[in-house]
């Protein structure tokens, strides 16, 4: 009896969560696939059933190309920049008690701004050689040419990159110091009795301890990168010539200026793919590591 | 017992949270009273329109003479404004979603013609029967403005394409005002060797601005009649008079006529103010430039000879205007006061109105009406005044049938989004002939989609 009433309390429990994930991540992920697979418009009653007809077109696109490309050198890039300058002045804050706080907080001030002011910083005051810091260094006559780096062929995508790392490794500094105070001090203790240095202490001990964390973070990294949108859109919407593009603004373009919501539902799909795959990956790792 | 009151009260306090969250709308700022039940607007019925989210001597200018002007001159409707910054997206998912405000904003004709054809918008034939609006609005407009024959929206203002100088810019360096494609060239020229600017445009903040090349110079070279055939399937747009046109906006771009690398690095507003400021001798943009200017001019003085003019044709002319919209209204079919916003869209077609609007708001709101003849320019101020005679100029070239095509006027969907494309031949991504092979692949897949606008023929 008692078994049975906890059944209905834990079902009760677990009922907004479901109502609300079903709502709203299920049906418009299975709508998304659907309309994927038809020629719908946006505005429509009739969408025509074409098969994999836009997924065929979306891979003989040079731009999903380009854009799939920008999405992988998007995520090696957050997977080691922010993650590196986030671990190590983690560490660094670890090891100084006096004035951490305010260093965090301090650290913190690029992430809490919002992107459209980040953007605007970067776009007008950092990258613009007509009035900003680079017509600054251009001006001091060094030899130095410097021009817009978000109109480069090579580097546009990384300048825009480097905009949303400006904006994001002090989240991942945050969640890494929180997790590195939580070191039991026992092993601390032990390793530095054993005369560990500090980087054999840190692959060894804080690492270790540390890794699920790491391995989290680094997946919602993948996931994250397969997203992007916000600062390529206010940065450079995709161009100049496609050198941006990214999948989010191939779809987001597809659906408001071409109105073919079934290839921005097509291009989705792969987009949510890959963050599928990196949610595999995570997750048979954790059941590996639970096994074990 | 007291841990499970506070639960309670927690859980109801959380459920009114967000059930106050699901009862707020919309993003913008609102103008007009809302409400049928307004203290202001008494029994009234409201009619709802979007628009984006404008400066504050522009939305003045709104709430004067659109909001309060339409709500004082009948006690039928009252006419309530949300300002959104993200208003095209929004009308998207909205109309989408059969929702919308009362009187639909849309970018302009080729917007309104995909909606049309659905079912979403409502058919003007009977008011503009009713209200005579075919006799008031200029005949390539009005045609403009149709789909399969039948009047689905009404346009904003003209925004031809072309070249804006200052008189005195050009005189303190020796040159006259440009008569020919040539003279504008030589001009450039010189302004580069003489360290200015040869010509600007402006588009760090949006991409899309590569319509305005585009825009100018395939009317400019390929010219208005080639453009005609390419948009009617009378011809392929990889023509020989299409290549050169594409050829030579590469030509401009390499040549720095259009701000060489400051194309990207300089906004409207700021190719206005080195204009205005004698950094260049033009900048090439539609007449919303007008309102650019006025935005960044210190003083009035400095706008007083800002004068505008379509680029001359190549092959030696006249250049020609471009039919374009700043905009389209339209009535959403799920509006439950439809004649409301016809009276509203009536308003709008009304030369005061239009004047009024253009005399505090230059370049944006010289709505193509025929009534424009009767205007005199005299009764205006500094750049208001050189914006009425601009568009009184504009009319008289459109019934004279002297006009070009704007792209995002007159381009279908996928034909405008491969046009905007043209930046991968200035960085040597495609070549021309490559380029016109997308815009004729796009085009094809616009007929499949089924085109419905209606483009009037130039002379």
């Amino acid at each position: 009896m008692r078994t049975s009433l906890r059944k209905k309390a834990y079902i009760l429990l677990l009922l907004p969560a479901l109502v609300i994930s079903v709502s709203v991540v299920l049906i418009p992920g299975i709508q998304t696939i659907w309309s994927s697979l038809t020629d719908w418009n946006g505005f429509s009653a009739e969408k025509h059933f074409v098969g994999l007809a836009n997924y065929v077109e979306l891979f003989q696109d040079r731009y999903f190309h380009i854009a799939l490309k920008n999405n992988i050198i998007w995520m090696v890039l957050f997977l080691t920049i922010p993650v590196v300058v986030g671990m190590g002045m983690a560490l660094l804050l670890l090891y100084r008690k006096k004035g951490r706080n305010i260093l965090q907080m301090i650290f913190l001030i690029p992430y809490v701004l919002a992107p459209v002011v980040t953007a605007m910083i970067f776009k007008n005051i950092i990258y613009n050689p007509t009035s900003g810091l680079l017509h600054f260094i251009n001006e001091l006559n060094i030899g130095l040419d410097l021009s817009n780096p978000l109109t480069n062929r090579q580097f546009g995508i990384i300048a825009v990159a480097a905009v949303d790392m400006w904006h994001f490794w002090s989240y991942l500094m945050i969640i890494y110091l929180a997790a590195l105070r939580q070191t039991p001090q026992d092993q601390l203790e032990a390793a530095r009795l054993d005369g560990a240095s500090f980087p054999q202490l840190f692959f060894h001990v804080y690492l270790p301890n540390i890794k699920q964390t790491v391995w989290l973070l680094s997946i919602m990294i993948v996931i994250f990168s397969f997203l992007a949108f916000d600062y390529v859109n206010l940065l450079t919407q995709g161009g100049p010539a496609h050198y941006t593009e990214v999948l989010a603004t191939l779809a987001y373009t597809s659906a408001f200026s071409q109105q073919d919501l079934g290839m921005a539902s097509a291009i989705s799909v792969v987009m949510s793919g890959f963050g599928l795959i990196a949610s595999v990956i995570y997750i048979r790792l954790t059941m590996r590591e639970e096994r074990e | 017992m007291k841990k499970r009151k506070i639960a309670y009260l927690l859980t109801a306090a959380m459920l009114t949270a967000m059930l106050g969250g699901c009862a707020s709308s919309g993003s913008g700022e609102t103008s007009g009273d809302s409400g049928t039940d307004d203290a202001s607007g008494g029994d009234k019925e409201t009619i709802s329109l979007w628009f984006w989210g404008t400066s504050d001597y522009q939305r003045t200018a709104m709430d004067e003479y659109l909001v309060n002007g339409f709500n004082e001159s009948q006690d039928e409707y009252q006419l309530e404004v949300e300002y959104r910054s993200s208003v095209d997206n929004d009308i998207a998912v909205a109309l989408s979603g059969e929702g919308g405000p009362d009187i639909v904003y849309g970018s302009g004709p080729a917007f309104v013609s995909g909606y049309a054809n659905e079912g979403l918008f409502v058919n003007l034939d009977d008011y503009a029967e009713e209200y005579g609006w075919k006799d008031r609005l200029v005949g390539a407009y009005y045609d403009l403005c149709t789909v399969n024959g039948s009047l689905y929206s009404i346009p904003g203002a003209m925004t031809n394409y072309g070249l804006f100088y200052k008189e005195s810019v050009l005189e303190e360096n020796g040159w006259s005002v440009p008569e020919t494609y040539d003279d504008v060239i030589t001009i450039m020229d010189e302004a580069i060797a003489d360290g200015m600017y040869g010509g600007l445009i402006g588009a760090k903040d949006w991409r899309y601005t590569n319509e305005w090349p585009v825009t100018i110079l395939m009317t400019s070279v390929a010219g208005p009649d080639t453009l005609y055939q390419c948009l009617t399937g009378g011809q392929a747009w990889n023509s020989d008079k299409m290549i050169a046109a594409v050829d030579e906006m590469n030509t401009w771009y390499q040549n720095g006529y259009m701000g060489g690398e400051d194309y990207w690095n300089l906004d409207a507003n700021e190719t206005f103010q080195i204009l205005l400021e004698g950094g260049t001798p033009f900048c090439y943009a539609p007449l919303n430039g007008f309102q650019w200017a006025k935005n960044v001019a210190t003083d009035e003085s400095q706008l007083e000879d800002l004068k505008f003019m379509p680029l001359p044709a190549k092959d030696g002319g006249d250049g020609a205007v471009s039919l374009s919209a700043a905009c389209t209204f339209s009535i959403n079919s799920q509006c439950a006061n439809p004649d409301g916003a016809a009276a509203v869209l009536d308003y709008m077609l009304n030369i005061d109105f239009v004047k009024n609007m253009s005399a505090e708001w230059p370049g944006y709101w010289g709505l193509p009406l025929v009534d424009f003849a009767d205007v005199s320019a005299e009764e205006f101020e500094g750049v208001s005044r050189n914006y009425i005679e601009t568009c009184m100029s504009g009319i008289e070239a459109l019934e004279e049938g002297n006009f070009s095509y704007a792209a995002a006027t007159c381009f279908p969907a996928n034909t405008y989004e491969a046009c905007i494309d043209i930046d991968t031949v200035w960085f040597g991504e495609q070549t021309a002939e490559e380029y016109l092979q997308g815009m004729d692949d796009a085009y094809a897949e616009d007929v499949d989609n089924g085109i419905s606008l209606t483009l009037p023929e130039p002379n």
